[in-house]
């Protein structure tokens, strides 16, 4: 599992996660996202190629979500594949967590 | 390193109770997909379903002891649907009983770690528990459908 950065304007840090995000993935961003999550108030997790998502993977998402909406800020998933996209609807994170499709779109999620 | 029991032959799957030893269970769920022609949704369900009933049987049912084992079991039934069995040796527990609901209304309720058995649920046709003499059955049945 890769975890890579990228700085957008308007102070949005984008996290490209790319790989299954299953038990080992999962311990593989733990750390990263933790960190990440403490120092940005705008998060886009761009998930266009994780392949695999399950509950630990889940809680590598929600867990660094729950802490930037703590300290005020916003968090938004771009792009899932269609069966990580069906993982993060039957957990109900689509509900907390925006999905968008179209880049535009997730990011205006953050702006707003 | 620690020693792995893992044991592959076709069809059956010997694991210790390490969670490291679950990333065996992907190659082996790839292997029984190449050879009956389960489709990349259906794969996608099997190994995610797997993953969740199994990570609960090593930290829930043996509390992360690491030396037991479990064995996974593959078969067809009929031409509809495909079976898993795993089998356990720990003391009795139902993971399929009610379990923690993941809340909706706010993101500090989404509890990490409660949808492993919802998950089940959803991505396969049924999911049954039963006791065994000294541990537990989960029988998981898939379509065997390819998309």
């Amino acid at each position: 599992m890769k975890l890579s950065t990228e700085e957008l304007d308007g102070g949005i840090t984008k996290v490209i996660l790319d790989g299954r995000l299953d038990i080992e993935g999962a311990a593989a961003i733990d750390l990263k996202m933790n960190v990440i999550a403490g120092s940005s108030k705008l998060l886009l997790l761009d998930m266009q190629e994780v392949s695999f998502l399950g509950s630990m993977g889940l809680r590598s998402l929600v867990v660094p979500s729950q802490a930037v909406r703590r300290r005020g800020g916003k968090v938004a998933i771009f792009a899932p594949q269609k069966m990580v996209e069906e993982v993060l609807k039957a957990s109900s994170i689509d509900a907390l967590i925006p999905i968008r499709h179209d880049l535009n779109d997730a990011l205006a999620v953050l702006q707003a | 390193m620690q020693q792995t029991h893992a044991k592959n032959e076709q069809g059956r799957l010997t694991l210790s109770s390490r969670l490291g030893d679950l990333a065996l269970v992907n190659p082996w769920v790839e292997a029984l997909a190449a050879e009956h022609a389960i489709g990349a949704d259906t794969v996608y369900a099997i190994e995610l379903c797997l993953e969740e009933a199994l990570s609960n049987i090593v930290r829930h049912g043996y509390k992360s002891a690491p030396d037991h084992t479990i064995e996974l079991s593959f078969h067809r039934k009929g031409d509809a649907m495909l079976q898993f069995a795993i089998e356990d040796c720990a003391p009795h527990f139902d993971q399929t009983g009610p379990g923690r609901q993941p809340a909706n209304e706010d993101i500090d309720y989404l509890l990490p770690g409660g949808h492993g058995m919802p998950l089940i649920r959803k991505f396969s046709s049924s999911v049954e528990w039963e006791p065994l003499p000294k541990g537990n059955r989960l029988t998981l049945t898939f379509p065997s459908r390819s998309e």
